[in-house]
């Protein structure tokens, strides 16, 4: 299959003042893929995708979008049409309601979406005359990501739709990026959630400082840069382990890790240790948290601090 | 075609908003009447005393006749008036009486008169005369034996002299289009700027044009229900006179221009929403005091004249003022079109420094 290529980005770079935001950056987006921009807080997300959202003029680089030279500020109006933007910390009209708000953004854009639709598809039927400011963090958001579909965009941006939501609120809004992604939609996450990135994404890449550090999907990230899967077990005799001259490092004093390749050496493992009742069995398999910490050592917290 | 129906959009968009905010509510509509009843109340309470000049020919060898004397003694007792001495410029003093040579003398032979040279149309002319007319009476009284008693003459003269709250509602109207302007557009542009609305808005098609024209269209429409509100209080609770002319309707279009031009401009230097008050007030606190909202500028040092030459609210005040409380369209227009002028520019440099996208 030949992948069409929506946004295509070759040596991106942004400098404000004297730091450098964004440097030598280079990629591209697929037409109906997940695609996220995974980094903790500074590493030049916002400042990325809001250069492809014609929001900022990057200072050197190349950003087609639709195969649109965004240099071209007069096609920039062409390619606005075409996407939906919801940006970091979203914020719609204070004194109009959810309603009022739709259809004020449906009238920029003159488009014919029934913005009643709209409402029962993202879930705000029960919001829809309540004011914009007396609504909480999650359903604000909700109301960015409905207007951000006023204009049925071919590509959506989502820069850190989840920030700052509780779990709850969190699990619906990925439940609806998904049902947007089955019908078709091209999205532009940004996020610093690992999890997010992971639940989420076709794709995925890691920016920090500026630059790309790697690239993949999920499982090639963890593939690659992931480390060892490790089997762990507890009340476990060492003397069995070392009969069949298998490896192992000791964890804690009643806690051994051995790390495994294969399902080959997995099944040796397991098989040492079938016939006691009292082991306790744990196959740890890393995910982004340890591509993470291999590729920077560091890790990122809940508000999106690397540490 | 589109394009006005976007900026009907925003038009659309900032008024709901406004109508729905009492905040908004208040500084708009609220507030200049308050100041309006507030020293519109004062001053007419302390204005109870009318000057009166008052000439007096009737002279004994240097010294007042005692006839003339006596009723500048019973002018006195009404208690109505600030007598003056006669500077003998009529054109510049609201009410003249004048005694004539031979009163005393006249008096006796029963054919006497005083002159009271007034504006028939001044709102205080019925009741000067009726006082006037109270001390005649009790002159006449005195002298009874006598054939035939005093009498007033009126003598007609034009005079520009207006009421304290006459002057002052014309400017209580500048004022609330210029706080509401310049207030106005540096709190939206500001808080929209900060919570990202601004930012929102620039990924859609709208353009940076079209928010300007939406929001100069809208402060149109709040100057006009502005200036309704208080000239009908002004009417009903004042009972003064007032010209209505479109003239006033192309005035609040030129400060619909100026003062929220102004507010844009000011707000792409303010960056913290807690500073655009604090930058409001620097720019119209002094407009406030020097562009003759409170008092002509005519009694105003040099110094403070020419600055009010170079405030636009200055010239807002004045146009209004000429059309509405004097009916001098001339003068009006003139104005009018310096606060226009001003606002073309003014609106021409906010689009120009007024920043849609890179933040
Ligand atoms: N308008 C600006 N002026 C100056 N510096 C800026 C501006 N916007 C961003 N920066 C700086 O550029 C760098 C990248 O910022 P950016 O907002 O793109 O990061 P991000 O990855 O989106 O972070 P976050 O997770 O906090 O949203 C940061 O160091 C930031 O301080
Ligand atoms: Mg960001």
């Amino acid at each position: 299959m030949i992948n069409n290529i929506v946004i295509n980005i070759e040596g991106l770079t942004k400098t404000y003042d004297k730091s450098t935001a964004v440097d030598e950056i280079s990629f591209t987006v697929n037409e109906g893929e997940v695609f996220a921009l995974l980094g903790p807080n500074g590493a030049g997300k916002t400042t990325t995708v809001e250069i492809i959202e014609c929001l900022k003029t990057p200072d050197k680089g190349k950003v087609e979008v639709f195969g649109i030279d965004l240099k071209d500020k007069k096609k920039q109006n062409d390619v606005k049409r075409r996407i939906g933007v919801m940006p970091q910390n979203f914020n719609a009209f204070d004194w109009l309601t959810v309603k009022e708000n739709l259809e004020y953004f449906r009238e920029l854009y003159s488009s014919k979406v029934s913005t009643d639709e709209l409402i029962d598809r993202v879930g705000l039927r029960k919001k829809m005359n309540s004011m914009y400011k007396t609504l909480s963090g999650g359903t604000k958001q909700r109301v960015g990501i409905a207007i951000s579909l006023i204009n049925e965009p071919e590509l959506l941006f989502l820069d850190e739709p989840t920030a700052g939501l509780d779990p709850q609120a969190r699990r619906e809004t990925w439940n609806l990026i998904r049902e947007l992604k089955e019908q078709g939609k091209t999205i532009f996450l940004t996020t610093h959630y690992m999890e997010e990135a992971q639940e989420l994404s076709d794709r995925i890449l890691i920016i920090i400082e500026g630059k790309i550090v790697a690239g993949g999907s999920p499982n090639e990230l963890i593939e690659n840069y992931g480390g060892n899967k490790s089997v762990i077990l507890k009340n476990c005799n060492k003397k069995i382990l070392e009969d069949r001259g298998i490896k192992y490092e000791t964890d804690t004093e009643n806690q051994i890790q051995i790390i495994f390749d294969n399902n080959e050496q997995l099944f040796n493992i397991l098989s040492a240790v079938t016939n006691d009742p009292n082991v306790e069995i744990e196959i740890k398999k890393p995910n982004l948290d340890e591509v993470f910490l291999n590729l920077t050592g560091r890790r990122i917290n809940a508000e999106g601090l690397a540490k | 075609m589109r394009t006005a129906s976007i900026i009907f959009t925003v038009f659309k968009g900032h008024f709901k908003a406004w109508r729905r905010n009492k905040t908004t509510l208040f500084w708009t509509l609220a507030f200049p009447l308050l100041l309006m009843l507030l020293f519109g109340g004062l001053f007419s309470l302390q204005s109870d005393k009318m000057d009166l000049y008052i000439e007096n020919n009737d002279m004994n060898q240097d010294s007042p006749s005692m006839a003339s004397l006596r009723i500048i003694q019973l002018i006195n007792q009404t208690d109505s008036f600030n007598i003056e001495d006669d500077e003998g410029n009529l054109e510049e003093q609201i009410r003249t009486i004048v005694i004539p040579k031979n009163f005393e003398s006249r008096l006796e032979e029963g054919n006497s008169s005083i002159k009271l040279i007034m504006d028939e149309s001044h709102q205080t002319f019925l009741r000067t005369s009726s006082l006037i007319n109270g001390v005649i009476n009790s002159m006449n009284v005195e002298n009874q034996g006598v054939e035939q008693p005093i009498v007033l003459i009126q003598e007609q003269i034009s005079s520009n002299d207006i009421s304290f709250i006459e002057y002052f509602v014309p400017g209580v109207i500048g004022i609330a289009i210029m706080s509401t302007g310049i207030f106005g557009t540096i709190g939206t542009n500001t808080k929209y700027r900060k919570n990202g609305v601004i930012k929102k808005l620039a990924t859609t098609p709208l353009s940076k044009f079209e928010w300007i024209i939406g929001l100069v269209l809208y402060h149109m429409l709040i100057g006009i229900i502005s200036t309704i509100v208080i000239l009908t209080v002004a009417v009903l609770v004042f009972n003064i006179n007032i010209i209505l002319n479109p003239v006033i309707i192309i005035l609040i279009i030129s400060g619909a221009l100026t003062f929220p031009g102004l507010g844009m401009i000011i707000s792409t230097v303010v960056r913290e929403e807690e500073e655009a008050d604090a930058a409001g007030n620097v720019v119209t606190f002094p407009m406030l005091f020097l562009s003759g909202t409170f008092f002509p500028l005519e009694t105003m040092p040099t110094v403070i004249q020419a600055i009010a030459r170079i405030l636009p609210l200055t010239y807002l005040n004045n146009g209004l003022r000429e059309i509405m409380i004097y009916g001098n369209y001339q003068a009006a227009l003139w104005n009018c079109s310096i606060v226009f002028a001003i606002g073309i520019v003014t609106i021409a440099i906010a689009m120009k420094v007024t920043r849609w996208t890179d933040l």
